[in-house]
This record gives structure tokens, C-alpha cells and sequence, in this order.
């Protein structure tokens, strides 16, 4: 809607399940602590629509929708950890939740938050956990893939919106004497054979399982099962190319200093609603622009360097910057039904202003994005940019040229850069940095 | 592999055998039922609330 909220309508169905469920007090309490987002049940007619819809919800918007295949370990983790304490809640007070999907959780800042608020009907008697097969593809395969395998579990949620299935999962989780892979037999080797051996059966598992006593007690007993395991399951592989690197060890105090003070005074030159600090690392520009706009996003391409933000944010309670794993030169996009149910980062949100501080050179050098096309992508994304440019000279770039084969950046210069940067750009200020090697510039998108 | 053929029958019972001793009992009724081809009673519990929820 016009007015900045979200606009949800049931039929008559879903408008039988949201009266029989929401003034219950698993529900008002999950509302008032906004584990569940914040939800006002209105006439359809008061939002301008007719049948079939019988009731209307508005919600707030989320100020950035993320999906699961960009949060860190720790952030699927906490989504799990709050699809389970709500499942729980819930199911005390009568209520079942239908699916168990990530992606009904999105991250306001570093705080998970429920957002599916008609995912919540009436429980029957003898119903089973419907969303527990999705639990186990969304939020249990993934942390076991990081936490038992180090693997990470990006590149497999959004290669598949379905997630990791119990028998592929099964294939690639082998068995571990010397580290036992708790949940695994049961959950994955179990779970992966009972799929094969029922795929064809005609059986109503659902009739007789009612028969034999299944009851809410025995999903609670599951439920809570699974909270010791997702607990239990920790970071194993906490090493990556960066997060032991801090690519402002080259720099000189004064240097440090000076670019901060550069990028407080670019973000701060307008008010902002929303920032896009990419390369954000362990967050510090991110914080500078946090203090002088709405809303950060912080992306970085290495998950170990987010995720330590992110628990550090969390720690704080901080719910204005949002980081997230987001590799640039392969961000994703178009996944899911006509590839247009999870759209690409750049089609979700709209920054004011975008820092891009120690990260083209990478691009450039390491993934050959020839400068002039990342500036297009600047270009098209943001009014604003604050962009760094280390020289051919600057140490970081002398180490990605190492290796490679002699001449073909010969381009990444400065005065190249410069020349790029103007066509698309108009500068407003640009500041050499004391260590010598690095140049950076305030860019207002030319009209 | 077969998962676009089940809904999760096998999913069901393995969410019951994750409950531990609680779903094992129930599981063990089930299977007993199963072997034996003795119908299992219809508990009271079970007869009534069959409203209409949708489910995704």
C-alpha cells in the first residue's frame, strides 16, 4: 500500500483459522515480544478490497527482505531456533503452524522475526507436524552441512527453494565415529530411508498415527529434541580468507582516520533511508552510516567475516544494520517457480547512497568485472556513491596482480578509473588517503 | 529423488520416532497394528474437531 504497509487477505478458509487462533495467548505473546511481526486484523473493505476476501491483515514494511541463502550460519541458526520456540508455543496453546520454511523469517537489523502470520490454524487432534520435512530441507540439513561437514550451506539453499532433501542430504553426510553427528541417524538416515520406503504408499499414516495415541505431547518431545540439536550444532570451520584479515592493516592511523571522517561527512550530507555498505567486513563504515540514516544493509562475500558481524550486532541488539552474505559477482536471483519467486539483491531494495570501500580492486582483479561495468552497476543502483580506489601501486593490488598473467589489468588505474567514473558520475569530493595508494570519492549519479 | 511423489509419509513417521520414548510408543502401536492386521481402536480424542484448515 501507498501508506508503507503490507496488505494481507484470507479467504474464507485462512479467515476461519486466523479467529479459531489469534486471540490466543501464544499468539499475543509472540506479538507483543514482535517475534511475530506486527499484525492488525482490519476490514477488507477499510483497505479497498471485495470478495472473496473475508479478513485483511496490515503489516509493517520490512526495511530489507533478505533470503536464507544469504544469512550466516548464525542467523539460520536463531531463524531455526525461533521457527521451533514458536512451533512449541503455539502447539501448547492448540495452534499448528503449517509449513516450517526460512523464509518465513525475515532479519529486522540482527533480529529474527516471524512473518508469516497465517501460517497459524487450529491444530486437530492426532495432526502430525506438517512442516517437519521442511524443517529438516530448510533449517536442520543446512546448519548440519556448516556446523558437521564446514561446508557452506549458501550455494545449496539457493541453488534449490526447496532446500537440501533427506536423501541427498543423507549422501553427503557420512557417519563419525570420532566426531558423532548428533541428529543424524535419526533425522537424516532415518528420515531419507522412511521417504524411500513410503514414496509410493497409500497408506493414511496421518488416520493411523492418530489411532495409536499421536498426540501434541509427542510433538512437543519432537519439537523439543530438535532444539537441543539445533542448539548443540556450532560453527565448525571458523577460518576464511578475510576473517582473519582486515584489509585496513595496510592502512596507516591517519589514513583510517581521515576515511572515516570522509564517508561521515558524504552519508551525513543528506538524509538517508537506506544504505548499502557492500564490502562491509567487520562493519565499521556500516556503523558511521548507521549513525546518520535509517537503515543499513551490510554485505560482504565471505559468510565467516558476516557472521561475526552479525553476532556482534545481535549482542548489541543492534536492528539497524542487516548483514548479510552477498557475493556480487554472483548474488543470485530468479530462483523458485518462473524464476520470479525470490528476486536477485538488486531487485529488493532501493539504497540512497551506496559505499563501496575496498572492494572493486577485488572484482577487477579477481573476477575480471572490468571497472567500467561495475560502475554501470553503481550507476543503475544508487543516486549516490562513495567509492574507494586503490592505485596500481597500492599494496592489496599488487598482491591479487601476483599471479596473474602480465598485462591484463594494465587498465586499473587511477586516471582510468577517474576518466570511467565521470561519465557516469559527477564528483563532489574526492580525498587522496595518507598511505599514498588509495584515492576516495563522493559521486552523485549524473541525471 | 522420490520426494515429488510423497507428501511425507515417511516424513510423519520419522517426525513421530523424533520424539523419542513419547513417539515410540506411539510408533510401536502402529507398527503392531500394522503386523498383526488388528485395527487399532478409535480413540474418543481423535473423533472430534475435524474442522476444514487448509494446509500449504
Amino acid at each position: 500500500m501507498g501508506n508503507g504497509e503490507v496488505v494481507r487477505a484470507f479467504t474464507a478458509i485462512g479467515a476461519k483459522d486466523i479467529e479459531k487462533v489469534w486471540k490466543k495467548p501464544s499468539i499475543q505473546n509472540a506479538l507483543a515480544s514482535g517475534e511475530l511481526i506486527e499484525s492488525n486484523l482490519v476490514e477488507p473493505s477499510s483497505v479497498g478490497l471485495k470478495e472473496p476476501w473475508v479478513t485483511a491483515m496490515t503489516h509493517p514494511l520490512i526495511p530489507f527482505i533478505s533470503y536464507p541463502y544469504e544469512w550466516t550460519f548464525s542467523m539460520l541458526k536463531d531463524a531455526a531456533q525461533l521457527q521451533l520456540k514458536l512451533t512449541r508455543e503455539t502447539l501448547a496453546d492448540g495452534i499448528g503452524l503449517k509449513d516450517a520454511t526460512p523464509y518465513n523469517v525475515q532479519f529486522i537489523g540482527s533480529r529474527p522475526q516471524f512473518i508469516d502470520a497465517g501460517s497459524f490454524e487450529k491444530r486437530r487432534k492426532g495432526d502430525p507436524w506438517y512442516g517437519y520435512r521442511q524443517f529438516c530441507e530448510m533449517y536442520l540439513y543446512p546448519l548440519m552441512m556448516q556446523g558437521y561437514l564446514g561446508v557452506g550451506f549458501q550455494q545449496f539453499l539457493r541453488g534449490s527453494v526447496n532446500g537440501i532433501s533427506p536423501d541427498t542430504m543423507r549422501k553427503l553426510l557420512p557417519a563419525s565415529i570420532r566426531h558423532p553427528r548428533k541428529g543424524r541417524l535419526t533425522h537424516v538416515v532415518l528420515h531419507a530411508a522412511a521417504q524411500n520406503r513410503f514414496a509410493d504408499s497409500d497408506n493414511n499414516m496421518k488416520s493411523d498415527a492418530a489411532k495409536a495415541g499421536m498426540n501434541a505431547q509427542v510433538l512437543d518431545a519432537t519439537l523439543r529434541k530438535l532444539q537441543g540439536i539445533v542448539k548443540k550444532i556450532s560453527l565448525g570451520d571458523k577460518k576464511s580468507t578475510w576473517s582473519e584479515y582486515s584489509e585496513r592493516g595496510h592502512y596507516i592511523e591517519s589514513s583510517l582516520d581521515e576515511k572515516q571522517k570522509f564517508v561521515r561527512d558524504a552519508v551525513a550530507s543528506a538524509p538517508r533511508k537506506q544504505v548499502w555498505d557492500i564490502g562491509c567486513n567487520d562493519g565499521v563504515f556500516s556503523r558511521i552510516a548507521a549513525a546518520h540514516s535509517d537503515y543499513v544493509v551490510a554485505m560482504d562475500a565471505d559468510p565467516l567475516v558476516v557472521d561475526r558481524l552479525y553476532n556482534t550486532l545481535k549482542a548489541e541488539k543492534n536492528e539497524q544494520i542487516l548483514p548479510l552474505y552477498v557475493d556480487l559477482t554472483d548474488s543470485g536471483g530468479g530462483v523458485g517457480w518462473r524464476g520470479q519467486e525470490r528476486p536477485g539483491v538488486f531487485d529488493r531494495g532501493r539504497p540512497d547512497i551506496v559505499m563501496a570501500l575496498a572492494v572493486i580492486h577485488h572484482m577487477a582483479i579477481t573476477f575480471h568485472v572490468p571497472l567500467a561495468s561495475q560502475l554501470d552497476m553503481f550507476r543503475d543502483l544508487t543516486p549516490e556513491l562513495i567509492i574507494e580506489m586503490p592505485h596500481a601501486d597500492d599494496p592489496m593490488v599488487r598482491k591479487l596482480l601476483t599471479n596473474k598473467r602480465d598485462g591484463i589489468h594494465d587498465d586499473f588505474t587511477l586516471e582510468e578509473f577517474e576518466r570511467l567514473l565521470n561519465e557516469r558520475f559527477t564528483v563532489k569530493s574526492k580525498m587522496l588517503l595518507s598511505s599514498g595508494t588509495r584515492t576516495i570519492f563522493h559521486a552523485v549519479r549524473k541525471s | 529423488m522420490f520426494s515429488y511423489l510423497d507428501a511425507g509419509t515417511g516424513s510423519m513417521l520419522v517426525s513421530i520416532l523424533g520424539g523419542g520414548l513419547a513417539g515410540i510408543g506411539v510408533f510401536w502401536k502402529m507398527i503392531r497394528a500394522k503386523v498383526t492386521g488388528k485395527p487399532m481402536p478409535i480413540r474418543d480424542a481423535d473423533e472430534d474437531d475435524a474442522d476444514d484448515s487448509s494446509h500449504n
